[in-house]
C-alpha cells in the first residue's frame, strides 16, 4: 500500500492512454473486451469523507488494488494512518485530499494521529 | 475544584452579558447584511441550567472565540517548547495549529460579512485566564508543568465545550456563525478527549 502522488496517477493514466489509443480499431477492442469481462478485476476508487472530525463512512469495504481518497472537509488538517503505519496518507490540510491504494488483504484499522479518537476501518479482500 | 472554578466564572460573565444584552440592538450600527445581532432570552424549559437562557450578541460571541482560541494557542506554544513528555509536546503543537485555524476561520467570517467582534466580559475574562495560566506556567518546569499544563487544557476545553453548547451556539443568529460554532464543537471535543487520555496516563486524578 502506497501514497499515489496526483501527478503520477495523471502520468499512469496518460500512460495507459497511449497504449490502448494507437487507432480507433485497437481503442474499440479494448472497450469491446471490458464489456465481455464485467467481473475482471479492475481497481475502484474508492472515498472517505472527514468531516466534524470523522470519517465517513468509517467502515469500508474495498478490494486489493482500490484506491481509497480522504477528502477533509474540516478547517484543520488530518491524517488517515494506518495503525500499524503500513500506510499513512499524512497531514491532510482543509479542502484537500490524499489517495493510498491498497496493498493487503485484511483488516486495516486507521486514525488521524493529529486527533487520535477519529478511527476509521478498511476491510480488504 | 479548578473546573468548577472556571465554569462557574464564564457562566457568570456569560450572565452578565446576556442581561446586558437584552436591550434593543441598535442594527444601524452595522451593514443590513450583516446580521449579527442581539438576541432576546429564548423561553427557558423547567430543566434547563440558568446558562441555557443567557444570551450574547454574534459580535460578542465572535470575540470571545478568538479569545479562547487565543489564549489556548499561546499556553500550546509554551507546552511545544517548554513541555517534558512528547505527548505533552506534540499536543501543545496540536493547540496551536488547530486553534489558530479556527480563529483565521472567525476572522474571515467577520470579514465576509463586514462585522467587527465586540469585546465583552467573557472575552475580557478569558484574556485574563489565559494571562494567569501563562503567568502559572512560566514559573514550573519539568512534570509539573505538564501536569498543570494539562490539567488546564482539560478545565479550559470542557468549559469552552459547554458554553459551546449552553450559550454560544443556542445564541448565534448568524447562519454562517452558527455553523462555524458548531464546526468548531468538534474541535474542542477531540481536544478534550485527547487532554483526558494524556491526563490520565500521568497518573492524575
Amino acid at each position: 500500500m502506497h501514497i499515489v502522488p496526483g501527478h503520477l496517477r495523471a502520468a499512469r493514466r496518460a500512460g495507459a492512454r497511449l497504449l490502448v489509443v494507437p487507432t480507433l480499431l485497437a481503442l474499440a477492442g479494448v472497450a469491446a473486451c471490458a464489456e465481455r469481462a464485467p467481473n475482471a478485476a479492475r481497481p475502484t476508487r474508492h472515498e472517505v469523507v472527514i468531516d466534524n472530525f470523522r470519517y465517513l463512512p468509517d467502515t469500508l469495504a474495498v478490494a486489493v488494488g482500490d484506491t481509497v481518497t480522504w477528502v477533509n472537509h474540516d478547517y484543520v488538517p488530518h491524517t488517515a494512518t494506518a495503525e500499524d503505519h503500513t500506510w499513512d496518507t499524512g497531514s491532510i490540510a482543509p479542502d484537500s485530499s490524499a489517495t493510498v491504494v491498497i496493498r493487503r488483504a485484511g483488516a486495516h484499522p486507521y486514525l488521524c494521529t493529529f486527533h487520535p479518537t477519529m478511527r476509521g476501518l478498511l476491510r480488504a479482500r | 475544584m479548578q473546573r468548577a472554578w472556571m465554569v462557574l466564572a464564564l457562566i457568570a460573565v456569560l450572565g452578565a452579558c446576556g442581561r446586558k444584552e437584552t436591550v434593543p440592538n441598535n442594527t444601524e450600527a452595522m451593514p443590513a447584511e450583516t446580521t449579527m445581532t442581539a438576541v432576546t432570552p429564548m423561553p427557558m424549559p423547567a430543566e434547563s441550567t440558568p446558562a441555557m437562557a443567557m444570551t450574547v450578541t454574534d459580535p460578542q460571541i465572535a470575540a470571545i472565540v478568538l479569545a479562547a482560541n487565543s489564549a489556548d494557542s499561546t499556553a500550546g506554544a509554551l507546552a511545544k517548547t517548554k513541555g517534558t513528555s512528547a505527548e505533552v509536546k506534540k499536543f501543545g503543537e496540536r493547540m496551536v495549529t488547530d486553534h489558530g485555524a479556527s480563529n483565521r476561520q472567525v476572522v474571515a467570517l467577520a470579514k465576509k460579512l463586514g462585522a467587527t467582534p465586540e469585546d465583552n466580559a467573557t472575552s475580557q475574562k478569558m484574556r485574563q485566564d489565559g494571562d494567569q495560566n501563562m503567568a502559572m506556567l512560566q514559573g514550573l518546569s519539568g512534570s509539573a508543568f505538564d501536569k498543570a499544563y494539562i490539567d488546564h487544557e482539560v478545565a479550559y476545553h470542557q468549559t469552552v465545550l459547554d458554553a459551546l453548547d449552553h450559550t454560544l451556539i443556542p445564541s448565534a443568529q448568524n447562519p454562517e456563525l452558527k455553523a462555524l460554532l458548531e464546526k468548531t464543537r468538534p474541535v474542542v471535543a477531540a481536544h478534550l478527549d485527547s487532554a483526558k487520555k494524556i491526563q490520565s496516563t500521568m497518573g492524575m486524578h
